[in-house]
């Protein structure tokens, strides 16, 4: 009962720290479970898609070239195997042209299938049927429509061989297996009419082969295997990955799928660790300063018989009842919130989410929290223990204020600085806890700046593996290769040329695992080498940290390496970084790639100039004289990578980070601030009876939060500068890029510094206004 | 005749306490003059401290008038009551005060720094000056909870000063201290008004009030009597006792 009273009457005087630590709790535990909502959601929505569309546990996509039975009798012999489904499909050339975009990725075009499940007009829903399509209709999965920017009813043209066909779009699919954002390949559903016509078409034209698929679904007998090592053995034994243009897992799908979502989740839910972490410490701060200013009180208690565990008990309760609420607060927002991020995270993923909550996931965090600050209530409750009731009660304890040794003299020049500077140093310890804070805000928001400046900076990213070029010509027609020197003669016209990026992009087996390959004529030109030597020999290649990993290879080890139709061994002469396929890459040059296949030559053609101002008239005169066997494109890294998926994703979460560092040194600030101005009321008092006004206070006051803040930040600045590429490759490895390569300036630090030194003066400031509504004689008597 | 330096009229000052009003001051009429060493005597919750803080500007008068070089200080806006507290008052507290993280010497010279007329090393050699004549000289680099109460009291008094106010408002300066303590601060401040500071003490203090060369009886808000006494000195302290004495039994106190 008289824990009840007290605890009452604490929560009552106590409000601010209360709604603080409320408020800080509903923002991190609503983070937490939208997180946590959204991961189990898409997961289980998306395991339930891919059984709907019945994924196979391998993936391929074989053109008719290559495809023959005798490699299907193996395939449907293979002990692992339980049984294969082939569908036709036929492949498009050069870019699919939208209203408002073009994707140059391959779309495999075929007749719709079982387990499609065609979006509502409000995409939060399914219709209840798939209804046949009529003419040149034609189903996308909804990965395309943010992609490209299209909309039911749009016109959409694909290009088999030559001819351009013209499509309207009748609605979304749900398809599971290429149908994310953050795959490439697409596979688009057309009537049987317009499949059958452009069949004939194909038919008709010399090397129709190269453009009839079979899309195969591999299935595994029993599960005992990965998908990836089942493909892997199956293609071991059959060769049929070997042969395939592409492959993908039931598991490559599915991390391809989420690859982003889950990425952005995890960063999340990382960064609502450090704020708890955050919370953590204004917790310890303001029990101890309540001890502080508590003293006579708590003495009195203890004078009347409650023990430190029951007066301990009371604060723990107060938090603990403070954290509840936020905790039923912020998991009621949660819901909002992931109803409202799952609806954004649906264009990426393509998969319409589940709506449960994360009861399992949002109880861990719930315990965690409580388990964790009742962890720091106990710890910061122990002071209690040197509380003397007699002392407290004769007047409770004096102030004692240590002579530091960065002790200034008070001047008459600066007197606010040097008079904050001094409230400052003579009690520095009270200051640990926002000394901290600031250093962790100012850690993380050079980290997103660190991010920020590197994704803007071309020579990073390309430093980063990946490859930009300034005008590239890909050619769709083998006669292209003849005109290579024509293309360069064109180009040179305009600019003189630095690089030449000729390259091929195929898959291919590395030890039985199909990897995507990039095979370059110059290879000295090749991009993101971390370690060992560029693959200059027709026996070498480099890999990524991922394949090295998966394979356990290292430098000097001889691989066996196969294409369509050949095998070679090499040498691996180096590691490097791509964010082809996530980073599961391999890279060698062109005269390798031509002991794999002898008719082997470089199908894009990139040039970096010294002259990009024409960029786009080079590409226009490519298109306009050799638009027949190849298309050409200019890219402007400034315009065209900064509307990029990835940048965008960077500088959104580099929003968020802003945000959120805000609103926690606010709180941090209300929070601090407030207990130090009640504890120096007093001394306010005294200043003002001398003369001092409001205002030199309020900026004494303000000076000494800035001082604070300078020192964290500087000591986050340190910390951001040595830790935070440590950090950034942890959360960058997920796309691929194991080496961050950072472009630091001193304003990627200053930036951040400021911010958060600008946001505490600033609320410090604005807490501070209490000075001036209270009265001298108010203060004084006080005591 | 003397020169008034601060003359109250009317001074009123009321408070609210449980929903009711409650007048601690009423209708005060008041004159100081320059070079007296005032006391205001009375029975506890007389609104002696009141008075003080209004006549001193750290409180606002509820009615009245306090006037001081021709100005109504009750009128004067916060930062012009700040410029008088810093120039034109010093401040003497019960419990001194001192601000606990400056050392007594920077005690001192904080409110000096404020005076924009004097340099930083004028105000510096006046605090040397004025510690040594306080005789904590010795302990002026030391912390307030470093040095006795009396130390404390004798520090404050000098930070009073430091600016050569025009007034010297003190509320029960030795309430806080010993018997040795007490008669150190009283003589300072004697020895201060003898040098011509005009001074306005509050005090319950017998010993105390001797040291004034006039003293008020303030009883429910307002001044009912005053005595006039001769400059104090030491000699006379018996006979000033019993003079002064007999006349507070005749105000029942």
């Amino acid at each position: 009962m008289e824990i009840r009273t007290l605890l009452k009457a604490n929560i009552r005087h106590k409000k601010g720290a209360f709604i603080s630590v409320m408020i800080l709790t509903l923002i991190i535990v609503a983070t937490a479970a939208t997180a946590l909502g959204i991961r189990k959601n898409f997961s289980s929505a998306l395991e339930q898609a891919q059984e709907e569309i019945g994924i196979g546990d391998c993936n391929v996509e074989i053109s008719e070239k290559y495809y023959n039975e005798e490699i299907l009798e193996k395939l449907r012999n293979h002990p692992l195997v339980d049984r294969a489904e082939i569908n036709d499909v036929i492949v498009n050339v050069g870019q699919t042209v939208y209203p408002d975009s073009k994707d140059g990725n391959s779309y495999f075009a075929r007749e719709v299938c079982d387990g499609l499940k065609l979006y509502n007009k409000d995409f939060d829903g399914f219709e209840s049927e798939l209804p046949a399509l009529e003419g040149n209709e034609i189903y996308l999965p909804l990965g395309l429509r943010d992609k490209a920017n299209c909309r039911v009813g749009d016109t959409v043209k694909l290009t088999f061989i030559t001819k351009e066909y013209e499509f309207k779009i009748k609605g979304f699919v749900q398809e599971a297996i290429f149908g994310g954002q953050m795959i490439g390949w697409k596979q688009v559903f057309i009537s049987n009419q317009l499949y059958n016509e452009i069949r004939d078409y194909v038919n008709s034209c010399e090397n129709s082969e190269n453009y009839f698929y079979k899309f195969i679904k591999i299935y595994q007998a029993g599960d005992e295997l990965s998908s990836a090592k089942f493909q892997r053995q199956v293609n071991l034994d059959t060769g049929i990955i070997n042969i395939s243009a592409g492959s993908l897992t039931k598991e490559q799908s599915a991390n391809y799928t989420s690859l982003f979502v889950f990425i952005v989740l995890d960063t999340v839910m990382g960064f609502a660790a450090v704020l708890f972490v955050i919370v953590l410490v204004i917790i310890a701060h303001s029990i101890r300063t309540e001890i502080d200013m508590e003293y006579e009180n708590l003495g009195i208690l203890k004078a009347q018989g409650f023990t430190n565990r029951k007066i301990g008990s009371i604060i723990l309760l107060r938090y603990a009842l403070a954290e509840l609420l936020g905790m039923v607060f912020g998991v009621a927002v949660s819901v909002i919130l992931e109803r409202t991020l799952s609806h954004i995270f649906m264009g990426i993923t393509a998969i319409l989410p589940d709506k449960g909550i994360a009861f399992s996931g949002i109880a861990l965090v719930i315990l965690a929290v409580l388990a964790l600050s009742a962890l720091v209530v106990f710890f910061s409750t122990r002071k209690l223990a040197h509380i003397s009731p007699v002392r407290a009660i004769s007047g409770g304890r004096d102030e004692i204020y240590f002579s530091s040794r960065l002790r200034l003299p008070i001047a008459k020049r600066g007197l606010n600085i040097s008079i904050a500077y001094r409230a400052f140093s003579s009690s520095m310890w009270k200051y640990a806890g926002i000394v901290f804070i600031s250093a962790l805000l100012v850690f993380f928001t050079i980290t997103v700046n660190v991010i920020g400046d590197a994704v803007g900076s071309r020579s990073a990213v390309e430093a980063m593996g990946v490859q930009f070029t300034d005008v590239s010509f890909r050619i769709t027609d083998t006669e292209g290769k003849n005109h290579i020197e024509e293309i360069e003669e064109t180009v040179e016209k305009y600019s003189r040329i630095d690089k030449k990026i000729y390259s091929i992009l195929q898959y291919i087996s590395l030890e039985g695992e199909h990897i995507i390959s990039e095979m370059y004529v110059y290879p000295e030109n090749i991009p993101g080498l971390t370690k060992g030597k560029l693959p200059t020999y027709s026996n070498e290649i480099i890999i990524t940290k991922m394949v090295a990993d998966t394979l356990e290879l290292k430098i000097g080890d001889e691989v066996r390496v196969s294409g369509r139709t050949n095998e070679e061994k090499f040498i691996v002469s180096g590691l490097f970084q791509s964010t082809n396929d996530a980073g599961y890459a391999i890279v060698m040059n062109m005269e390798g790639a031509k002991r794999l296949n002898p008719e082997a030559y470089p199908t894009t053609i990139g040039f970096i100039l010294e002259d990009k101002a024409r960029i786009k008239e080079i590409a226009a005169e490519l298109n306009e004289k050799y638009g027949s066997f190849g298309e050409a494109s200019s890219f402007d890294f400034d315009e065209d990578f900064g509307s990029d998926l990835i940048v965008q994703a960077c500088s959104a979460f580099k929003l968020m980070i802003y945000v959120f560092s805000g609103i926690f040194a606010l709180v941090a600030i209300i929070t601090v601030c407030s207990k130090a101005f009640l504890m120096e009321r007093t001394d306010m008092g005294i200043y003002k009876a001398l003369g001092f006004t409001a205002g030199r206070l309020r900026a004494q006051f303000t000076i000494r939060f800035f001082i604070i803040t300078v020192i964290g930040s500087i000591i986050g600045a340190v910390a951001g500068h040595f830790l935070s590429n440590q950090l950034i490759d942890v959360i960058f490895s997920m796309f691929g890029i194991t080496h961050f390569i950072s472009r630091n300036t001193p304003m990627t630090y200053f930036t951040a510094a400021a911010f958060v030194c600008l946001c505490t003066t600033i609320f410090a400031f604005i807490v501070s206004r209490k000075i001036k509504r209270v009265d001298v004689r108010e203060l004084i008597a006080e005591q | 005749m003397k020169n008034a330096i601060l003359t109250a009229k009317g001074l009123c000052k009321s408070f609210a306490q449980g929903g009711e009003q409650v007048h601690v001051l009423t209708q005060v009429e008041l004159e100081l003059f320059e070079g007296d060493f005032t006391v205001i005597m009375g029975a506890s919750g007389s609104g002696k401290s009141t008075l003080l803080y209004s006549l001193s500007g750290m409180d606002r008068a509820t009615a009245g008038e306090v006037i001081f070089k021709n100005r109504d200080i009750t009128k004067l806006k916060e930062k012009e009551l700040s410029m008088l507290r810093c120039k034109d008052f010093g401040f003497i507290f019960q419990q001194m005060h001192l601000v606990s993280n400056l050392s007594l010497f920077e005690n001192v010279v904080v409110p000096g720094y404020l005076d924009k007329e004097r340099t930083a090393q004028q105000v510096r050699d006046y605090a040397d000056e004025l510690l040594d004549k306080m005789g904590i000289k010795q302990v002026k680099e030391h912390l307030p909870s470093q040095v006795s109460g009396g130390e404390q009291q004798r520090c404050a008094i000098a930070r009073a000063v430091i600016n050569s106010p025009a007034l010297l408002f003190a509320d029960e300066p030795t309430g806080a201290l010993n018997r040795k303590n007490t008669t150190e601060v009283l003589n300072l401040l004697s020895g201060l008004n003898s040098a011509g500071q005009s001074i306005l003490m509050v005090t319950h203090d017998l010993r105390a009030a001797l040291r004034a060369n006039r003293i008020l009886y303030l009883e429910d808000g307002s001044i009912i009597a005053s005595l006039d006494l001769p400059p104090y000195s030491a000699e006379e302290e018996k006979s000033r006792e019993t003079q002064v004495n007999a006349w507070l039994s005749s105000l029942h106190w």
